[in-house]
């Protein structure tokens, strides 16, 4: 009988101990091929609602996006000054730069961007290909889908100026019931548009606007499509959930004759500040409107670009930063915690400047790396579950002190019995491991089949995981079995005996 | 003129036990090849210590053991356990199987440990086994043995690997007469037929009629060398 032989008779032969180990290693494993399976989802699946509904995870536009409203109304363009108006208040003049809730952030075209910025009509104009190749080359990049920043109006240049006219404007059907009878007239008639491009139509990051209607614009034609509460795929997958959002119809309204970037009419240009309310609208959406009023194609003002990666987001924006010199590259985490005002985001570029070499480089500075938590939390699982193993060792061997110096007399040498208890050790180890493991793969399979959450990757876990979790549980018996194999050698047979 | 077999030169054990206790005394011995020798003496005189210092298991403080001309003192843990696992065969009072495997395969663990195959083993061990009057009791297990016949089969695992010497701590000391009378003759016949040298603890004289060395300790020393 070998000696790997004797440790699976001793795990078998103390099977309550050896059943409290497995459980140990067990639960280890069981916490560990969850982080394991879950990592991916949080950080791909879990995180992605922006990705959902913007399209991307990245924006790379014309436009100043993150700026301050107050910044919208420099010294030097006092005539233009601007009027916040939020929550029925009224302010103007220095109020907006000391009333820290009137700091929305706002939309903004720099001069020139017009000729130079990613302003094109339609998806396949040579610049907007150009720059979706450049960016689509980057090595962290998974995809390049044109997209489209559309402010949503709701204050002028000034107060003794018109409105802006609208083109899109956000609509709450929980707040604005007068628009419910409508809302139904057009869904019995089937006007609204179906969904498209798989639910991520539309985004809007400021639920508590009020839409201010078609007021402004009554004489524009009027398109009005409805986003559902959830978007299904054909395969029945959940792709958005938007109930954490309001559902928003929009409305387009004015006379649009020609598009040339956002220059409506030459006679009425737009401004090249908006304010608040910003919409990311994927192109095929504003594409699918365009065709309903018979333009030739849709305004591409941005260009949404999927990470492979999510877990250094900031880095690559400033990597596409680097790249595209002249536009605006924004993390749109970033950005939709801005707009909800959850996050403290300052403008990532300052108003108006042009980009310089030092504050790309800014952008590009070295983060620390955040600590990998799945990985701490999984070593601690596992090293705990190991000592249990350990502990339970010692325990058994200080029973089995007799056994192994019988062994010893009969001329088994001290590294053969560190084998027998090693055996014993991995033995446990990775007979938790199988036990931790399977479960999760079941409930991977469960999640799967219900197909009611958006944890997808549990479902790619595979045998690869099961290999890493067995391996590291089998390295960390090695390491935590050593110290009972090494003490169940330390003394001379009959010193052993004679303790015993 | 013959060279002993195995010597012991100076050899000294020590115990801390509340006060410093001296199992074995600055002793010098010379056993030869095919020698039965008995070790007795009151108890607590050293016996049980020195036969241990003989057989590879314990460390002595000081000395030496020399068997044909290899120091214990210059083996490491291993090359002790390969001495005790080729050369020396080892008999406990209380037999010391383990508990949880079979006759044939406690009898088959020293030659497992000597690198046998596990079936050449276990053929071998069931010949022991025959050899010390145990046929068909092979798949036993130790409870299931008395006291001799666990006896038996601790003689036989001793002998596993043919050492040329065969130590044995009292292994008749748990026995009843009758029982003992048979272990006796048991190590009579090795040390006759088969030439093992033998040396035996024990505090009875039932091994004196087959011995031909008696040595008789006190205080860890040898206070009597009596060759009949």
């Amino acid at each position: 009988m070998s000696f790997i032989s004797l440790g699976l008779v001793n795990v078998r032969r103390n099977l309550g101990r050896s059943a409290l180990a497995i459980a140990a290693m067990a639960v280890a494993a069981l916490v560990v091929t969850s982080l394991l399976s879950l990592a991916p989802s949080a950080h791909q699946a879990a995180q992605s609602t922006e990705r959902f509904v913007v399209g991307g995870d990245v924006i790379v536009t014309g436009f100043h996006l993150l700026s301050r409203a107050a910044d919208l109304s420099p010294a030097a363009q006092e005539q233009s000054s601007w009027r916040m108006r939020r929550f029925s208040y009224d302010l103007a003049g220095f109020w907006p730069e000391v009333v820290p809730w009137a700091w929305q952030y706002g939309v903004i075209l720099p001069d020139g961007a017009a000729s130079d910025g990613l302003l094109a009509l339609g998806s396949r104009a040579g610049r907007v290909i150009d720059l979706m190749a450049l960016l689509a080359d980057h090595p962290k990049v998974a995809g390049v889908q044109v997209s489209t920043v559309l402010p949503v109006l709701e204050r002028g240049p000034g107060p003794d100026e018109d409105w802006v006219r609208s083109w899109l404007v956000g609509r709450d059907p929980l707040s604005d019931r007068s628009w419910w009878p409508e809302f139904l007239a057009n869904s019995v008639s089937g006007r609204y548009l179906e969904p498209v491009d798989q639910g991520r139509q539309v985004v809007v990051v400021d639920g508590t606007r009020l839409a201010r209607g078609h007021a402004e614009a009554p004489n524009g034609a009027v398109i009005e499509l409805f986003v559902p509460r959830a978007t299904i795929s054909p395969q029945g997958n959940v792709l958005f959930d938007y109930g954490r959002l309001h559902e928003v119809a929009f409305g387009v309204v004015g006379q649009i004759d020609s598009v040339t970037g956002y220059e409506v009419t030459s006679a009425d240009p737009l401004p090249v500040r908006w304010s608040t309310g910003t919409i990311f609208v994927p192109s095929a959406t504003i594409e699918a409107l365009a065709r309903e009023i018979g333009l030739p194609g849709a305004p591409v003002t941005a260009l949404a670009v999927r990470a492979t990666d999510l877990v250094d987001l900031p880095r690559l924006t400033g990597e596409l930063q680097l790249l595209t010199a002249g536009l605006s590259v924004y993390s749109v985490r970033e950005l939709v915690r801005a707009v909800e005002g959850t996050g403290a985001v300052q403008p990532l570029l300052a108003l108006q400047e042009p980009i310089t070499g030092a504050q790309i480089a800014g952008n590009l500075v070295p983060r620390v790396v955040p600590l990998n938590l799945n990985l701490v939390f999984s070593t601690l699982a596992l090293t705990i579950a190991a000592l249990i193993v350990a502990a339970n060792l010692l325990l058994l061997l200080n029973e089995r002190r007799r056994e192994i110096s019988i062994l010893r007399s009969l001329g088994a040498r001290t590294g053969d019995v560190a084998l027998m208890v090693l055996a014993e050790a991995i033995v446990l180890s990775l007979a938790g491991c199988v036990l931790g493991f399977w479960p999760i793969r079941l409930l991977s399979t469960v999640t799967l089949v219900s197909n009611r959450l958006s944890l997808g990757h549990i479902a790619r876990l595979t045998m690869l995981d099961f290999a890493v979790v067995c391996g590291a549980a089998a390295l960390l018996a090695l390491l935590f079995g050593l110290l009972p194999a090494m003490a169940s050698t330390r003394m001379t047979p009959t010193e052993a005996l004679r303790n015993d | 003129m013959i060279s002993p077999a195995l010597r012991a030169v100076n050899l000294t054990k020590t115990y801390h036990l509340n006060e410093l206790v001296w199992a074995v005394r600055n002793l010098y011995l010379d056993i030869f090849v095919g020698d039965f020798v008995v070790l007795t003496g009151p108890s607590g005189s050293g016996k049980s210590t020195l036969l241990h210092l003989l057989a590879g298991l314990d460390r002595p403080i000081y000395g030496d053991v020399v068997l044909e001309g290899q120091r214990y003192s210059r083996l490491d843990e291993d090359g002790l356990a390969q001495l005790r696992r080729g050369r020396v065969g080892f008999v406990y009072q209380f037999f010391n199987l383990i508990p949880f495997l079979t006759a044939e395969d406690n009898v088959a663990l020293p030659l497992t440990f000597a690198g046998h195959s596990h079936p050449a083993a276990r053929g071998r061990a069931r010949e022991l086994i025959s050899d010390v009057g145990l046929e068909g009791r092979n798949q036993h297990l130790p409870a299931q043995l008395s006291g001799g016949e666990q006896q038996r089969v601790a003689i036989a695992r001793a002998l596993a690997n043919e050492p040329d010497f065969l130590m044995a701590d009292e292994p008749t000391g748990n026995l009843d007469s009758a029982r003992a009378s048979e272990i006796a003759q048991v190590f009579r016949r090795l040390n006759q037929d088969k030439g093992k040298t033998i040396i035996v603890v024990s505090h009875s004289e039932i091994f004196h009629p087959h011995a031909n060395r008696i040595l008789t300790m006190s205080d860890g020393r040898i206070v009597e060398d009596m060759r009949l």
